[in-house]
């Protein structure tokens, strides 16, 4: 675990680094293949770049909505370079919109879009697993395996290497292989082996958030999502026999 | 083939529900709770540090507050600049239960800068010198500022590295820590 990267006096977070890290090699990735599909890069970039930047915007704008009492006395704060005033919920939540925005307005394919940034997003959850490991979040539940590794006091499961491994391994055999005829079935595949993964891989967890009834949240939203992504995968595939 | 592929989507989803509910947890169970390890959601390690006017203050003596424990330097301008903000929050919320802790990096600080400092910020909490550095690397620190926040039942409930917070970072965590109740 490197939380810190300190090169002289300049001490950086490693978690941020290599998120940033993957972010860029993700955006290469997602050009090459796209030239590679026959899909257009420039928009995909830009859907990227107007996703981030609103991804931004949007976590401190949720931020100071949800806080509106408090930041009120001290208004200055709204511009603070701060990164806890953030809300990661309400940023997603605006990336999504402002990417489905952008889509509808420069009418752009959906299913080709999506196929195209999956490559990136396949790419980002490599990074996510490494940021896990580097600044020892995401930590596994005690256990007595001979492959458990000793972090924060005892013996767990290594969890973010069972991340990193799983999203490498979606990423060569989903993320990356060549969109199929029906538009939107690669990034769907993503999604259904994805939070497959999380589904599975959250029992292994030390730190999960426990709901009513002691089922761990995450595994719920996994869930849904995976019901979601093969539901629409079938109409997809369905579609798709129906037009030949 | 439509009919086989729904199927086996169906039995995936099937499979994904035994999976919920065989690894279903028993709430306040976490093992981590009970481990003293410098982490969110871990047991804050307890230690005891003299302070500038030789008083000793323990953690321990403080279980049953909201607890920030801030590392700090006298050469470090994030540090410097979140200072104010630390005293502000502390007279605004000290009758609620909250102590403040600045542990000073004294292993790589001066004693003379330490009072020079408190001096010129009139700081309300007592300041710790980590003469040795030990508490520092029981807290794992690796970059300061790096704050703490325990929690009335002695987790950690949130670690930031880096600074300066704001007034308003400091105020949104204490209201949600302030509003828990006793364990």
């Amino acid at each position: 675990m490197f939380p810190i990267l300190n090169l002289g006096p300049i001490s950086v977070q490693t978690g941020g680094l290599i998120l940033l890290a993957s972010i860029w090699i993700g955006m290469m990735v997602m050009d090459k293949l796209a030239f590679r599909d026959g899909i257009r890069p420039d928009s995909l970039d830009t859907l990227v770049l107007y996703s981030l930047t609103s991804f931004i915007i949007g976590g401190r704008l949720f931020y100071v909505l949800t806080h509106l009492t408090i930041i009120l006395d001290t208004p200055l704060d709204i511009f603070s370079m701060n990164t806890t005033l953030f809300d990661m919920t309400g940023a997603i939540l605006t990336a999504i919109v402002t990417a489905i925005a952008y889509v509808y307005r420069k009418n752009i394919p959906l299913g080709t879009t999506l196929d195209g940034i999956t490559p990136f997003i396949a790419t980002m959850a490599i990074g996510i697993g490494l940021s896990h490991l580097a600044t020892g979040i995401s930590y596994g539940e005690e256990t007595n395996l001979p492959w458990g590794l000793e972090m924060h006091g005892a013996l767990r499961h290594p969890s973010q290497f069972y991340e990193i491994i799983s999203s490498s391994l979606i990423f060569t055999f989903a993320g990356i292989r060549k969109p199929s005829k029906m538009p939107g079935e690669r990034f769907l595949s993503l999604t259904a082996w994805t939070s497959a993964s999380v589904l599975i891989l959250e029992a292994f967890r030390g730190d999960s958030t426990i709901i009513a009834g002691g089922f761990r949240e995450i595994q719920i939203l996994s869930w849904i999502i995976l019901a979601i992504s093969l539901t629409a995968l079938n109409r997809v595939k369905s579609a798709s026999k129906e037009n030949q | 083939m439509q009919i086989s592929r729904q199927l086996r989507y169906i039995f995936i989803l099937l499979i994904g529900l035994l999976w919920i509910f065989i690894n279903k947890s028993e709430p306040g169970l976490s093992s981590s709770e009970t481990i003293p390890a410098p982490r969110k959601g871990f047991q804050a390690p307890v230690f005891s540090l003299g302070t500038l006017s030789n008083e000793v203050v323990s953690l321990k003596d403080l279980q049953g507050q909201v607890i920030i424990i801030n590392f700090w330097a006298t050469w470090c301008l994030p540090c410097k600049e979140e200072m104010p903000a630390l005293a502000e929050v502390f007279e605004e919320y000290q009758d609620d239960k909250l102590a403040i802790l600045a542990i000073n990096s004294t292993s790589q600080d001066s004693i003379t800068s330490v009072e020079r400092f408190t001096t010129e910020y009139q700081l309300p909490f007592p300041i710790l010198l980590d003469r040795d550095g030990s508490i520092a690397r029981q807290y794992n620190v690796t970059a300061l500022p790096t704050t703490f926040f325990i929690g009335m039942d002695g987790i950690i409930k949130r670690v930031i590295i880096g600074g300066p917070l704001t007034k308003t970072a400091l105020r949104s965590e204490l209201v949600n820590l302030l509003g828990e109740k006793k364990p």
